[in-house]
């Protein structure tokens, strides 16, 4: 689980500090840096696990822009496994012409060192912290991301499964194609890919994909199946199966034959089912967004008993007065820029006079005054 | 198939995550594999500390207006409402509930009447460890230390005793706290 995430000098996160419950509420008003920090924190991911390289998105223009810091930095403290987890980016630009670069990339395990990046030099730790191996390492990329699992490293690969299955999503419905040419293991963004993930669900988690299917059949009255079904070579084509009654035969409909809200509950089902596993991480921004009113309490409600019961962490960023009322007097978190310049995080922590609900607070603004 | 639509037929009014956890854990109990989250409405749960109480108190004539109402009564609506007794007696809590149904003109509560009162004393987390097997007292403050929050685990378990004392011909004597032997007519007027 996520426990502390920091960085510095990228965008409007300066000396940005964010510690995350298990149940997670982000609140705050437009602008704030609700949804760039959960971008920063998927593209550590995409840097320090996915092999992107320094130039596809740190440094240059998403440094601060009022100040002339050279360096940025991310921190995240991760617990599990039992142990404490501190995995330390900092990235600069350097040469002639200027071109991002690697500076330093660690990871100490309590206290420990278990990996270390600097200047160049890759230094490989064992289980039992003795740094055993020293090479020379491309420093425009993460060493990290090229670290394969080992019987010596166990713990270094136990956090870099780790951050490889933070999964990030801000549901886009319009961009979920029903056609799939490939598997994907993780689902983009905007779950452009959806088809190809669901795809890859179908085959290994199965179960957790039924259950998602059970759930929906509640939520979208008469669906009774959810496949991915050929379409040619190669090709797979997603489709719901809905009877439109009680004594009517199911009819296939592609993913893109359904309403938004049809595709953003399926979307938002499936992530419970399978992005909320054991140790996972789940971010998503603004879950509630095209589904009906009446929808968004049973979702969430059993959103929040899977996080329980699997011991996983979501972090939901929500205006929707249903997530308001349920989690923000229980933790939430507001993201404010006090001064107009940086993002701090602050505890939603109102008064308990006043007799409004939380959702009546952030409405008047007053969780501010 | 308008049956599958989302009907709230249970109004769930609750002081914190605990309470609500603790009824929502004996729903589940209670409807199986009927249970469903959409034939459930749990009202917010209010902002600030300390200010559980009030915020029942508050709204709970609201909610038992909308309960009573012709929109209510076509949902079969049933309210559950939990406010601990803190410090006061558990009876003067619940008079303090009926006061605000008086200052709202509206009728007293009938015991036949569709609506759950449920008053832990001194907490709910009071009532959690008692129906855990821990010997408890109703003066001593279970929410602090050296007392942990009870786990998912642990609620699911004491809710599962809750039930079962509801069960008909279960023998009551030996039930303690008083405020939880006290709540049990309340929890029977659930639907098992």
């Amino acid at each position: 689980m996520l426990t502390r995430f920091y960085a510095d000098n990228y965008r409007c996160l300066v000396t940005f500090e964010f510690r995350p419950r298990a149940k997670q509420l982000v609140i705050g008003t437009n602008g704030t840096g609700k949804s760039t920090a959960l971008d920063v924190l998927s593209l550590v991911r995409d840097v320090s696990v996915r092999g992107l390289t320094c130039a596809d998105g740190l440094v240059g223009r998403t440094k601060t822009r009022w100040q002339q810091v050279e360096q940025q930095r991310f921190e995240l403290d991760v617990t599990g496994n039992d142990t404490e987890y501190r995995y330390t980016l900092v990235v600069d630009e350097w040469g002639s012409p200027r071109r991002p670069r690697i500076k330093l990339e660690k990871v100490d395990c309590g206290g420990r060192p278990a990996f270390l990046f600097e200047e160049g030099k890759v230094h490989l730790f064992n289980d039992r912290h003795e740094d055993k191996v020293q090479y020379e390492f491309d420093w425009h990329r993460s060493a990290l991301a090229t670290i394969a699992e080992r019987w010596d490293n166990k713990k270094l690969t136990w956090f870099k499964r780790w951050l490889g299955n933070v999964v990030h999503v801000q549901i886009n419905p319009w961009a979920m194609s029903a056609r799939s040419e490939r598997e994907s293991r993780e689902p983009t963004k905007d779950l452009s890919n959806f088809a190809d993930w669901f795809r890859h669900l179908k085959l290994e988690s199965g179960r957790a994909v039924f259950e998602a299917i059970s759930e929906l059949a509640e939520a979208i009255p008469g669906l009774v199946g959810l496949e991915a079904k050929e379409a040619g070579l190669d090709v797979r084509v997603v489709q719901a199966e809905i009877a439109a009654g009680p004594n009517v035969a199911p009819a296939a409909y592609a993913l893109h034959d359904l309403s938004e809200g049809q595709r953003t509950l399926i979307a938002l089902y499936v992530l419970m089912h399978c992005a909320v596993t054991r140790d996972s991480t789940l971010l998503i921004d603004e879950p509630d967004n095209f589904i009906a009113l009446p929808e968004v309490q049973p979702w969430l409600m059993k959103m929040l008993d899977r996080t329980d019961e699997q011991g996983a962490q979501v972090i939901l960023v929500s205006h929707h007065p249903e997530l308001l009322n349920q989690l923000a007097g229980q933790g939430g978190v507001v993201f404010a820029r006090p001064d107009g310049l940086q993002t701090r995080a602050m505890p939603f922590e109102p008064p308990g006079d006043s007799g409004l609900t939380p959702a009546e607070i952030v409405a008047r603004g007053w969780e501010r005054a | 198939m308008p049956d599958r639509e989302r009907v709230a037929r249970t109004i769930v009014l609750v002081e914190d995550k605990p309470q609500q956890n603790l009824v929502r854990r004996y729903l589940q109990r209670c409807r199986g594999n009927a249970y469903s989250d959409r034939q459930i409405d749990w009202r917010p749960l209010p902002a600030g500390r300390g200010s559980g109480e009030q915020y029942v108190r508050l709204e709970y004539p609201k909610q038992t207006r909308s309960c009573r109402s012709s929109l209510g009564k076509r949902a079969s609506c049933l309210l559950i409402v939990m406010t601990d007794a803190d410090t006061r007696e558990t009876r003067k809590r619940g008079e303090q509930l009926s006061q605000e149904l008086m200052a709202a003109e509206m009728e007293p509560r009938e015991t036949a009447e569709p609506i759950v009162v449920l008053i832990p004393k001194r907490h709910v987390e009071t009532w959690i460890q008692a129906l855990l097997g821990k010997e408890v007292d109703e003066e001593t403050d279970y929410t602090r230390a050296p007392h942990s929050s009870p786990s998912t685990e642990q609620i699911k378990r004491a809710a599962n005793r809750a039930y079962d004392l509801t069960r008909p011909n279960t023998p009551l004597d030996a039930v303690r706290p008083p405020s939880l032997k006290a709540s049990i007519p309340e929890w029977t007027k659930i639907p098992p």
